[in-house]
């Protein structure tokens, strides 16, 4: 059914960018960068000679950069929302009240595991 | 008068002699990555107190790893030129200058690293006798040395890079006049390969964003679009050394 090495690359790019969007729920930071590059890479060899992307690389594309957007957005939020924890007492108290309940420490022993 | 194709063409080109063996492509660079690091990891180890001793042992080091990474980039060349002749090409022809013609290879590596070297050089002296310590003068001077030194590398680099095609294209021509003829060949199209270099900058960005798993992939791609552009330009020249 792929018999054209273009359209073989084009789906695993297309799966790949598929799996990026998936892996920002599951493994934030690092599997999506990951992917989304790759896909990003492979969508654009796919192309050969050709002046435009097939239509699954182009979808690919597209795909893994709104995942690679994505994951930069929750990135920056995340370390927005840390530095925020670090100077707001309350937020601080909150967040380790929670932390306990999910993994049984503070927040104050969480941190004294990066300052050994 | 003869027209070149723009780099736009010379992408498509490569990316089309690509399809269908990026496998090939693909473990060839990493292979040629892994070596490379795994030298340098080798005799990085290699310390002394003496400041002389250390000076000399970096300008060593240096240079067999820059003679063997050349041999090695030989190799890469001569896959992706085969692939872009639509010929077969395996991983085992990275290591093809250390078993064929390997006296031509190792005189053309060794004159290409002598030159990596002496651009190196000033940075290299600056790391050994000046003491960097924190935000100093000294780490300064040696930021700025080795910046100048990598821009030598790349001007050498630009330079020379298509003696390992003319190497694989033209066995029966002696190390001097195959660099001869690559100095004479890049003439006049320094700008146009600066160029298609700095074309892949976005992708190796996304290399780099992959933590270097996709940058196989993009040295793959660019590798292939030197070899279009050494096919390109000898489609509007003659051999090497027919003209002296």
């Amino acid at each position: 059914m792929y018999n054209n090495p273009g359209d073989r690359l084009s789906r695993t790019s297309m799966s790949l960018a598929i799996l990026a969007i998936f892996s920002i729920l599951s493994f934030p930071v690092v599997a999506p960068y990951i992917l989304g590059s790759l896909s990003l890479v492979l969508a654009i060899l796919s192309r050969g000679r050709s002046e435009i992307f097939p239509r699954r690389s182009r979808t690919a594309a597209i795909v893994a950069s709104v995942a690679l957007i994505l994951n930069t957005a929750l990135l920056i939020y995340s370390i927005y929302y840390f530095n925020r924890i670090l100077h707001d007492p309350a937020l601080q108290e909150r967040f380790s009240e929670t932390l306990y309940r999910m993994y049984g420490i503070t927040f104050d022993e969480f941190m004294s595991q990066f300052r050994r | 008068m003869t027209f070149y194709k723009e780099n736009k063409a010379l992408k498509a080109d490569a990316r089309e002699s690509l399809l269908g063996h990026l496998t090939t492509a693909v473990i060839s660079v990493f292979l040629y990555t892994l070596a490379t690091s795994l030298i340098v990891e080798l005799v990085a180890n290699f310390q002394s107190g003496s400041v002389i001793l250390s000076l000399v042992l970096s300008a060593v080091i240096f240079y067999v790893v820059s003679i063997c990474s050349h041999m090695l980039r030989i190799g890469l060349a001569s896959i992706f030129l085969q692939l872009l002749y639509q010929k077969k090409a395996s991983i085992g022809d990275l290591f093809r200058a250390f078993h064929e013609n390997s006296d031509t290879a190792v005189t053309i590596s060794t004159f290409i690293s002598l030159l990596e070297l002496a651009c190196m050089l000033p940075a290299i002296i600056a790391l050994a006798v000046i003491p960097v310590n924190g935000l100093t003068p000294g780490l300064g001077l040696v930021i700025l040395l080795l910046a100048a030194g990598a821009i030598g590398i790349a001007a050498v680099r630009i330079r020379y890079a298509l003696v390992a095609y003319l190497f694989l294209d033209y066995p029966e021509y002696s190390a001097g006049e195959l660099i001869r003829g690559s100095a004479r060949m890049i003439k006049g199209h320094k700008m146009r390969l600066l160029k298609l270099y700095l074309s892949f900058i976005p992708l190796y960005f996304l290399g780099v964003l992959s933590f270097g798993i996709a940058g196989m992939w993009v040295i793959s791609y660019s590798k292939a679009a030197v070899a279009a552009f050494y096919r390109d330009l000898m489609s509007g020249l003659r051999a090497p050394s027919d003209e002296s």
